[in-house]
């Protein structure tokens, strides 16, 4: 269902109610009673799990397909490993010169398991009618620090650039077709996930990241398709990099602290983040967690662009009554700030 | 070319980030007969100093750390070359393993962590990435370290650390070793609960841990 995403934005902004959207897909498998293994590779049962996660959760206040990050890489050629209780990994590289760089040919959109997180987003869009749906993907510098290992990556990132942005050009191909067929099917936004260039400095992310993000955003973003650049990296010094690339949200992770990083954004674009997943959401008690919380929260009021998340993507071991007091946090907040 | 200009080349190397430049300095000092642990400590070291203390302060980023990493170890391997395994300990800080945790493949931060550690004058063993928790321990015992150090980046591979725990209690081992574990999802509590001896949450944090553990080790 189409939605005018700029308006959406602005409800947010407007509202006086604090609004959240954690990554939020793998810890609610057991509410359908099914594995990792058969949500990344079947898209009906995705899109279950993405029902499942709003019908828990109904202050969600959008839809997401589950935040894979290998299907991309799997469909140009890369091993994965699967796991019925984590989310899969990439184990092996397939760059390793300038030479397999452009020999690398860029896979079809139908190939892989590209076509299971689209189908998803297009159900969940269809029958999810009150809120945006999102779909995920890896931003580019990311997937190709990925096709060729992070190290092997990072060093050409200096010694070799040429064979850097031939490995981009062809991830960035990819991502445009792969975040233009979530928008083709009824999405309504994307989240474009791009930790690894949080490992950068400033003018590297310009070069290797922003620049090819911003093709993508380019491309895609418009009035009814909104892009949400996520990085979980130590970004505070790469924060004008990635506005640079016109996204109209940011998602940060725990790396960093909100207050360092949210004056640096504009007003009228949507700021996520940022309660750490394994150290508060998986480890923490419910005290803890409402705590971090409510503490993040209190920071945050100065900011109308705020939204609270989770710092990034949650891993399936998450308990859901930790969530619970996630969200019953953040009720509790909006409780008192509007007397109710 | 005097001693104290070696030095400076050898510190400049690295402070540049300069492969060749380590690798002709390193052959310069082992051409002069200078100690090799003298070319790390007041060489070496001096420049991996600078790179630690501009990364800490976010003026330096990984990859040129990396770089700087990869020429402190192209200097080193020229430097020790000829060195016994006993004359290497016999000169080190202190004797550590490192590793990536089983089921876990990421090693950047364990690969930064391990040339601090050098830098710093510790013998480093570098086991790699997804090691069994069997090998690391065993591998422990075999190289006779002080200090087993790993790294886990996900929420799903940190139970690894506490496992190596438990194998070395089931040995009756666990004094034998420190113990220190680092990595994204880690934290002091899960420390403390595991039983482990040390967490950093920064590559130089770690070396100053390391440190903290061998007085410790030393005091008995």
């Amino acid at each position: 269902m189409k939605i005018n995403m700029d308006k959406w934005a602005g409800d947010i902004i407007e509202d006086d109610e604090v609004k959240n959207l954690p990554i939020l897909f793998f810890p609610c498998l057991p509410l359908i009673d099914k594995g990792v293994i058969e949500v990344v590779n079947d898209a009906q049962s995705h899109f279950a799990n993405m029902k499942a996660v709003i019908a828990k959760f109904p202050k969600m206040i959008g839809a997401m397909t589950g935040m894979d990050l290998t299907s991309e890489a799997e469909t140009f050629g890369c091993a994965v490993s699967f796991l019925d209780t984590e989310a899969p990994h990439i184990s092996d590289e397939i760059v390793f010169d300038r030479a397999t760089a452009e020999s690398l040919q860029v896979p079809s959109l139908q190939a892989g398991r590209g076509p299971v997180f689209v189908k998803a987003a297009e159900l969940a869009a269809q029958s999810i009618t009150d809120r945006p749906t999102f779909g995920g993907m890896l931003g580019p510098f990311s997937l190709a620090a990925v096709l060729m290992g992070l190290e092997r990556t990072l060093k050409a990132s200096i010694r070799d650039k040429q064979t850097v942005h031939i490995l981009l050009e062809k991830c960035t191909e990819y991502g445009q077709a792969y975040a233009q067929a979530f928008k083709e099917a009824g999405a309504n936004g994307v989240l474009i996930a791009e930790p690894t260039a949080g490992l950068l400095a400033p003018n590297q992310c310009d070069e290797f990241s922003s620049k090819y993000v911003k093709q993508i955003v380019e491309a895609v973003q418009d009035e009814e398709f909104f892009v949400v650049l996520h990085n979980c990296g130590n970004v505070k010094k790469l924060v004008n990099s990635m506005v640079s690339t016109g996204a109209k949200g940011y998602h940060f992770g725990n790396a960093v602290k909100m207050t360092d990083i949210i004056p640096q954004i504009p007003e009228d674009y949507l700021v996520f983040g940022n309660i750490d997943p394994a150290r508060v959401l998986k480890e923490g008690t419910a005290e803890v967690i409402k705590r971090a919380t409510k503490d993040l929260l209190a920071e945050m009021k100065p900011y109308r662009h705020f939204v609270l998340s989770s710092g990034c993507d949650l891993p399936p071991e998450i308990p859901i009554a930790n969530l619970q007091s996630f969200f019953e946090a953040l009720e509790e907040f909006n409780n008192k700030e509007l007397g109710r | 070319m005097s001693q104290d200009e070696i030095l400076a080349k050898l510190k400049k190397s690295i402070a540049e980030t300069d492969t060749d430049l380590a690798a002709e300095a390193a052959r310069e000092a082992v051409a002069a007969g200078m100690e090799p642990m003298v070319a790390v400590n007041e060489g070496l070291s001096q420049g991996m100093k600078i790179i630690g203390d501009l990364f800490d302060e976010g003026e330096m980023f990984v990859p040129q750390l990396l770089i700087a990493a990869e020429a402190f170890e192209t200097a080193m391997g020229i430097l020790f070359a000829n060195m016994s395994d006993e004359e290497k300990s016999k000169a080190s800080q202190g004797k550590i393993l490192i590793h990536t945790v089983q089921g876990d493949i990421h090693d950047i931060g364990k690969n930064i962590v391990k040339t601090m550690l050098s830098a710093a004058g510790f013998e480093v063993f570098d086991l790699g990435r997804d090691v069994p928790v069997e090998e690391v321990v065993q591998k422990a015992k075999e190289f006779k370290v002080d200090i087993i150090a790993g790294s886990a980046l996900m929420t799903t591979t940190m139970p690894s650390q506490r496992d190596i725990i438990a194998v070395l209690k089931e040995e009756g081992i666990r004094e034998q070793f420190k113990c220190m574990f680092g990595g994204a999802p880690v934290s002091l509590e899960w420390i403390a609960k595991i039983g482990a001896d040390a967490y950093s949450e920064t590559a130089s944090g770690a070396v100053e841990q390391a440190k903290a553990l061998m007085a410790e080790i030393r005091r008995g």
